[in-house]
């Protein structure tokens, strides 16, 4: 099997290599036979790596322990799902992932684009597998999945057959772990569409429309996965790390989100660049930073220079990483700097209350934060190289800086969609402003009379207030007006409207789950802890409940030992749940781990952790959390991911000219890519 | 105009509120000062937050921190023994001192500098001429205009909802 | 075994890549066109029909006075008639393109006619297809054309 997957491998390197030059060859000679060929192998690129990729799952999956790699990250008693994570779960095998997501992307993209953008496509196909090059370059030369377990005697090396592999990190043992990585993935992975294509216009000089929509939806997708993936990340930090919290400033969690922050720029300004013409250069820049990001984030992951409290660490790729970084920035900007000419505005700014403005504001902040959050990530690299000293920047740093300007962020997250194209009168703004001003500060007293002293929750919960009634704002006048011009009801007004234009509302319904995020966030302020030392009968109050200890039992299973606590829990003297945290030692990775116990309700979630034992009494010790608002976080999250779909419907405008290009352009010279 | 007061108001105001939050003397807690130093066990978290189940450096760390605090000492008295026994990186974040002053102070210079090329984009926004089009009023074509006009009906764009 | 069915595999695939360069048609055509100019200006209308769309919508909702409302409104629509004046000359140019390849073609058949006409013999009715003096199938004179003024 091993030699299956290398043989995998070698192919998908040969052809990712062919399609790298037939595509820039078939684009320059303009010669259908030469980007056939090409986009042949981009699809051939796909089944090779796929081979490869079914090679290690099937090693994992029938515990082929002489494999080094099913060896070192995974082991017999492994449930079975967590076994077919293991394929990501190590360095060697998540570099096969990426590149087998790179393979599927681009296979789409070929597939997607058989009948258009004919020109574009051999470039698009150059750049993609031009990446697909480096991936399966490194995966076959410097981090092979494929490798022989040996053990070295005193007659030298000899291959060696483990009786059991060590078993997967516990720490990724976890449900949401099996779909966090590949969402996460999707999303870093997904953004080299929007650089290929970005890239192909430029060197084609086809600059106008078709490729800035192409790219934009090629945009949203990623964007979206990464999110999910952000999400689905703070999610098991937050189920499984056991101190209460989802995020923490890491620096492979701020890796992840800087992609998406400038993806969100991206996202907006691109508008700009549709209806108005302007903004062309920034929005290939845009393109640029957001693909270096996404692989400067696997790099950062992998290459451990700088430490986080994710796994992978320590490794020989980070070099490699660079000089592809670096080929990247010079590739990228020499072109647009060769370009420069053709990306000139077509129209000038009409005035400066308009949402072209708006819009600039927001990349404004966003870019920022980017920078901010970049550098900070990076300071201890630099802080070692200069002075020689090694710092730590962590959340106190991110917090200060990050929470003011999401802040603004969130501000204009409700002003943004109050702003009229070119112009928008003050007249309108002071009235559109009024009520939800008026809500937020009445929402602002109640929250002081309540007791909220935090300056920046109560800022957070105020803003949310104030953009919440703004956006549903916009839903309630655009229904009115419905209903009075087509004589609707309320909830058909509402359908329709979303539906007609499903860009605009997909986008209201994305920014009222930031404001849900945001709340969630908040709630943090808010947070109550104790600990205490607990076995049969002991009691433990932490606000309004009323933890009992109905006994402490121990068990096993062939994955791993486990001491449970048995806890009833009542609130305000009334029964509320049972909860039975956890404390486990995975036996193929001898590592202990807990299992934390999360009572969720819409107010607040109660967090038990069995944090260890006493060693003095033999007690537990217990740690109880009572965390407001996270369950709006994950609300939120579902809600940004539902109206970013709703914003993927097709718009009127886009399916016209999806059927003008298929009607007046295409038709005299339909020809089959394949 | 006034948008740009109450932006620049509530810019002000964020700004304002982060300095006046910064130090305030308070009594020093176990998971106050946890939070501001990292655990040195290597799990690169910081010390409220080490995913280790009994980990003995961290015990060891906080017994440390509690002594300080049962000595009555403040705060910045106990971070700064901290940084004597474990280096300057057992902060969660470095102090504003010296080379390290720059984590501080780049952010907001690059907002700075943000906003800049925001204005000098807009003002040379403005400044382009406009591009003269003929209106309806004026010199358009009434054949031109009626064939706009039936191809705005024909796919449903630019006509009233 | 197995190895013998990747290797195949990837053979296989190799062999899929490399067909269309190897195919019989060795020029083999060039790619076609995405953009021609009437679709882009098509298009550009389409992007002006949409924002006047956008402006109605937010006129309806108050966000515009109704001053600005109307003076954008006539530039978006004064837009519009700039590019679909530049279709229709366009379009018009093609027509013209249209009718000289008409009238090219007429008077290639006619001069056709004509070749086959006065190079006919006059003995035995056979059409000569080269300018001949004497007719190619029975020997007979065959008289010159009269010159044309």
């Amino acid at each position: 099997m091993n030699q299956v997957g290398s043989v995998g491998l070698i192919a998908a390197l040969a052809f990712a290599a062919f399609a790298l030059v037939a595509g820039a060859v078939g684009g320059k000679l303009r010669s259908l036979l030469a980007a056939r060929s090409a986009e042949r192998a981009t699809l051939a690129f796909f089944a090779m790596i796929t081979l490869a990729v079914v090679a290690l799952e099937y090693m994992i999956l029938t515990d082929d322990f002489h494999n080094a790699y099913v060896a070192q990250h995974s082991n017999r008693d492994l449930l079975t799902y967590y076994k077919v994570a293991a394929l990501w779960a190590g360095q060697e095998g998540s570099l096969l992932f990426w590149a087998w997501l790179l393979s599927i992307y681009s296979a789409l993209a070929v597939w997607q684009n058989r009948r258009k953008n004919r020109q574009l496509m051999p470039y698009v196909v150059s750049v993609l597998m031009g990446t697909g090059t480096f991936f399966s370059l490194l995966v076959f030369f410097v981090a092979n999945p494929f490798q022989e377990l040996s053990l070295v005697t005193s007659t030298g090396t000899q291959p060696f057959t483990a009786p059991d592999g060590n078993g997967l990190n516990p720490l990724l043992q976890y449900h949401p772990m099996v779909i966090h990585p590949p969402m996460l993935y999707l999303g870093y992975v997904g953004m080299v569409v929007p650089f290929a294509f970005a890239m192909a216009a430029l060197i084609t000089r086809q600059l106008g429309d078709n490729w800035i929509r192409t790219t934009r939806r090629w945009t949203m997708v990623p964007w979206m996965l990464l999110g999910c993936g952000i999400l689905l990340g703070g999610n098991w930090a937050y189920a499984v790390l056991g101190w209460g919290g989802y995020w923490g400033w890491d620096p492979v969690e701020n890796a992840s989100v800087l992609p998406w922050l400038s993806g969100t720029a991206f996202l907006h300004s691109v508008m700009i660049q549709e209806k108005r013409g302007m903004l062309k250069v920034w929005n290939v820049v845009l393109v640029i930073l957001t693909f270096f990001l996404s692989i400067f984030g696997t790099f950062l992951t992998r290459s451990g220079i700088v430490s986080s409290v994710h796994a992978f660490a320590q490794s020989n790729i980070g070099p490699f990483f660079a000089v592809f970084l670096a080929i990247i920035l010079f590739f990228s900007l020499t072109l647009l700097f060769l370009r420069l000419d053709h990306l000139k505005s077509e129209n000038k700014l009409d005035s400066i209350v308009s949402r072209e403005s708006g819009f600039l504001f927001n990349n404004w902040i966003l870019l920022a934060l980017v920078f901010a959050v970049f550098w900070g990530t990076l300071f201890p690299v630099i802080s070692k190289a200069v002075q020689n000293v090694t710092v730590t920047v962590g959340a106190p740093f991110f917090n200060k800086v990050a929470i003011p300007m999401g802040l603004l962020l969130l501000l204009l997250t409700g002003a943004g969609p109050l702003l009229a194209w070119r112009k928008t009168s003050f007249q309108s703004l002071k009235r559109n402003f009024t009520l939800p001003l008026i809500v937020a500060l009445v929402a602002g007293g109640v929250l002081l009379a309540a007791g909220v002293r935090d300056f920046y929750a109560w800022m957070t919960l105020f803003l949310s207030v104030f953009v919440g009634v703004c956006i549903l704002g916009e839903f309630w006048k655009g229904a009115r007006t419905r209903m009075k011009t087509a004589h609707e009801n309320f909830a058909l007004a509402i359908y329709n409207l979303t539906m007609r234009n499903t860009r605009r509302y997909g986008g209201y319904v994305v920014h009222l789950g930031i404001v849900l995020l945001f709340i969630g966030f908040a709630g943090q302020a808010f947070k109550v802890e104790t600990k205490g030392l607990m076995q049969q009968g002991d009691l433990l109050r932490v606000k309004n409940y009323l933890l009992r200890c109905d006994g402490l039992t121990t068990g096993d299973n062939p994955n791993y030992e486990y001491t449970r606590a048995l806890l009833t829990v009542t609130k305000d003297g009334r029964a509320f749940a049972s909860m039975h945290p956890e404390k486990r030692f995975y036996k193929a990775s001898q590592q202990p781990t807990s299992y934390v116990a999360i009572h969720p309700t819409l107010a607040e979630d109660l967090y038990v952790v069995l944090a260890g034992m006493d060693p003095d009494t033999g007690k537990a010790i217990i740690q109880v959390f009572v965390n407001p608002l996270v369950m709006w976080v994950w609300i939120g999250g579902v809600v940004v991911l539902l109206g970013t779909l709703l914003a993927l419907v097709p718009s009127r405008v886009e399916r016209e000219m999806a059927e003008l290009r298929s009607a007046h352009e295409l038709t005299a010279q339909a020809s089959d890519a394949f | 105009m006034r948008s740009r007061l109450t932006t620049g108001l509530l810019i002000g105001a964020l700004a304002t509120a982060s300095v006046a939050r910064g130090d305030s003397p308070r009594k020093p807690t176990l998971e106050s000062i946890g939070n501001q130093v990292m655990c040195t066990c290597g799990c690169n978290a910081p010390l409220t937050k080490c995913p280790h189940i009994d980990c003995s450096t961290k015990a060891e760390m906080e017994a440390y921190i509690q002594k300080g605090i049962a000595e009555g000492k403040g705060e910045t008295a106990i971070l700064q023994d901290l940084t004597l026994r474990y280096g300057v990186q057992v902060l969660t974040a470095p102090p504003a001192r010296g080379f390290n002053l720059a984590v501080w102070i780049l952010p907001g210079i690059g907002l700075l500098l943000g906003l800049t090329a925001v204005v000098v984009i807009v003002r040379r926004w403005r400044r382009r001429p406009t591009v003269v089009l003929p209106t309806t009023s004026g010199s358009a074509d009434p054949n031109v205009l009626a064939a706009v006009e039936e191809e705005m009906k024909s796919t449903g764009l630019g006509v009233r909802d | 075994m197995l190895l013998g069915i990747a290797v195949l595999i990837a053979v296989g695939m190799a062999t899929y890549i490399v067909l269309p360069l190897l195919s019989a048609e060795t020029a083999g055509g060039s790619l076609p066109v995405d953009v021609t100019v009437l679709g882009d200006l098509k298009r550009r209308r389409l992007v002006v029909y949409d924002n006047l769309q956008d402006l109605e919508f937010e006129f309806q909702s108050g966000k515009i006075a109704p001053g600005d409302y109307e003076a954008l409104r006539a530039n978006y629509l004064g837009e519009a008639t700039v590019l679909m004046a530049a279709t229709q000359e366009a379009e018009q140019l093609k027509e013209n393109d249209a009718v000289i390849e008409r009238e090219i073609t007429a008077r290639r058949t006619q001069r056709d006619v004509q070749i086959k006409a006065e190079y006919s013999c006059p003995a035995c009715g056979y059409e000569n297809p080269l300018p001949v003096k004497f007719c190619g199938e029975c020997g007979a004179r065959v008289p010159a054309p009269r010159k044309k003024g």
